[in-house]
């Protein structure tokens, strides 16, 4: 008779079962290597193994339940981390070719000492798009990270890895990093859940940076109270992240449970429509009325200058990131990805009196978004225009136009990251099968809220349950040959 | 205006200034470009000025400063 499948639950109920003994952390991680090992070939969210130090962390967690020790709060839990987050022993890919990675590191970046601290093993680094500047997760030097739910469809980006590895029970949670949806995206497109944090919420000190101004990190998870638990454990000031501003604090954990059996009472929702609109296809518009309807939303709302707002945040995008990369730009242009480089160059040619006006800009916007938060706790808009997109789709045809698919899958993240509030995408399913994400938005700092609301979605079974197996046909298939 | 600043607009063929802006400014960065990375950068400068043409077309009032604030 076989065991349960420990790869299938959630992080808190395996840190529960190592806790107590139902399981040792050695199983869990043998069986999660094992589903990567049979998996990931259809996939290819995983760009490295760390099988042995997964293995060393397990051990050190099954002996201390044995010495009788405090078990912490990830006890055994699988994971795994975007490859731009610097981890000991291997070199920081940040999606780039393998020969221009430099040296292995010699230290892992905050979180993830964070969450090996806390009792996490670390199975392995995820792909991404390059230098996390994409939407898609088609990555010419490691390939294209496929959807779980549909082999033929992308994972969204740029942490697309993250996302499909957390869809495919590959690992419990994952990290990734969101400038301008790349948390979001995947989550919508992949059918998981993931938490944006404020801008400077959690640490990126060890991670590869893309453009200072807008870089988050977050987690993905299958659950609402995954996500809290992990941002939990991995919350705190950090020395080795400049912008770094939020100190632990209480239990986010703890409300995101009470809610999940309680519901929230007298909480303040209101749907964004007009551009966020004007921008999503069908299903993303239905997604997100329907839970503008699950929360009683009193009002929808039009903001003023959201596309400039989405324009801001891809000038400052374009500018900081080709200013970061012009010396490789210089040097090694044949080495760097051909998807991206070019935009990447241009971002670093242009005027910089539109760079100032984006950063003034940054301003207004955010002055005129904290005035709604005295008026509403949560805002509801769709995460992606659409369900995953077919690999290699060029066009978008969307209410407000055609538009090239690669850059413009982030159009509906883009104006909210540009000015760093907290998000979490909830999956919800479509009419086709395939999950959608829709963001709720909370005023900064407010992680608390946007969770909670998550857990009240997800308790009442209102979002996308993932239900993946990759399909027979596709094995060993001509798709998959050059992976 | 702020958006007097684009190339685009001051030239018949948008294509064609984002040409001559790319050609002249990545020289002035130091890179040295062959034709056709140059008409791929040009196109992507294109693309940039697209999306931040509702940027570019606001008049920011003059009170509105992106400096930091440091509090004690």
């Amino acid at each position: 008779m076989s065991g349960p499948s420990w790869e299938k639950l959630a992080a808190w109920q395996i840190a529960d079962a190592v806790s107590c003994g139902e399981v040792s952390a050695h199983e869990v991680v043998t069986q999660v290597l094992q589903t990567v090992r049979s998996r990931d070939a259809n996939i290819n969210a995983y760009t490295d193994l760390t099988e042995r130090r997964a293995l060393e962390e397990a051990a050190a967690i099954d002996a201390r339940r044995m010495r009788g020790e405090p078990m912490p709060a990830l006890a055994g839990v699988p994971y795994a981390v975007k490859n731009l987050f610097d981890v000991e022993g291997l070199p920081t890919l940040a999606g780039g070719h393998r020969g221009r990675a430099g040296p292995a590191k010699s230290n892992d970046a905050t979180l993830v000492t964070r969450a090996a601290d806390a009792g996490a093993c670390l199975i392995g680094t995820l792909n991404m798009d390059a230098y996390a500047y994409g939407f898609t997760t088609e990555n010419s030097f490691h390939g294209v990270t496929r959807n779980p739910h549909d082999p033929l469809r992308v994972a969204g980006g740029s942490s697309g890895g993250s996302g499909a590895a957390v869809a495919a029970d590959m690992c419990a949670f994952s990290l990734g990093s969101d400038t301008n949806g790349s948390i979001r995206v995947p989550s919508s497109f992949c059918g998981v859940f993931g938490l944006k944090p404020t801008f400077g919420g959690l640490s990126r000190g060890g991670s590869r940076p893309f453009v200072h101004n807008i870089d988050h990190v977050g987690p993905f998870a299958r659950g609402t109270r995954d996500l809290a638990r992990v941002f939990d454990v991995l919350v705190g000031l950090d020395p080795r992240d400049h912008a770094c501003s939020r100190a632990a604090g209480p239990s986010v954990e703890t409300g995101v449970m009470r809610a999940a059996q309680e519901g929230i009472s007298g909480l303040r929702v209101a749907r964004l429509n007009g551009y966020f609109d004007r921008w999503a296809g069908p299903d993303a518009r239905t997604a997100s009325r329907s839970v503008a309807m699950m929360f009683s939303a009193q009002e929808e709302l039009d903001l003023p200058d959201v596309a400039a707002a989405r324009g801001a945040g891809f000038v400052i995008t374009a500018s900081e990131s080709g200013e970061l990369y012009r010396g490789e730009l210089q040097a090694h242009y044949e080495d760097m990805e051909p998807l991206n480089r070019d935009r990447m160059l241009a971002g670093s040619l242009l005027p910089a009196t539109w760079y100032v006006q984006a950063q003034r800009f940054r301003q207004q916007f955010l002055r005129q978004m904290l005035a709604l938060f005295e008026r509403f706790d949560l805002l509801v808009a769709p995460a992606t225009p659409c369900v995953a997109t077919e690999i290699g789709q060029q066009w978008l045809d969307l209410p407000g136009g055609r538009v090239p698919t690669r850059p413009s899958i982030g159009l509906l993240t883009q104006p909210i990251s540009f000015i760093g509030l907290p998000v979490v995408a909830v999956p919800l399913p479509t009419a086709n099968g395939m999950p959608i994400g829709v963001q709720l938005i909370a005023a900064p700092g407010r992680e608390d809220i946007a969770l909670a609301a998550a857990a009240v979605l997800e308790a009442g079974g209102h979002t996308f349950v993932p239900r993946v197996s990759p399909p027979e046909p596709y094995r060993g298939s001509a798709l998959y040959e050059n992976r | 205006m702020e958006h007097d600043k684009n190339p685009a607009k001051d030239a018949a063929n948008p294509a064609s200034a984002w040409l001559d802006y790319a050609s002249i400014v990545s020289q002035a960065q130091g890179y040295q470009l062959d034709d056709a990375q140059l008409a791929r950068v040009a196109a992507q400068l294109e693309l940039i000025s697209a999306v931040a043409a509702p940027l570019l077309s606001l008049q920011l009032p003059a009170e509105i400063e992106p400096a930091p604030v440091f509090r004690p």
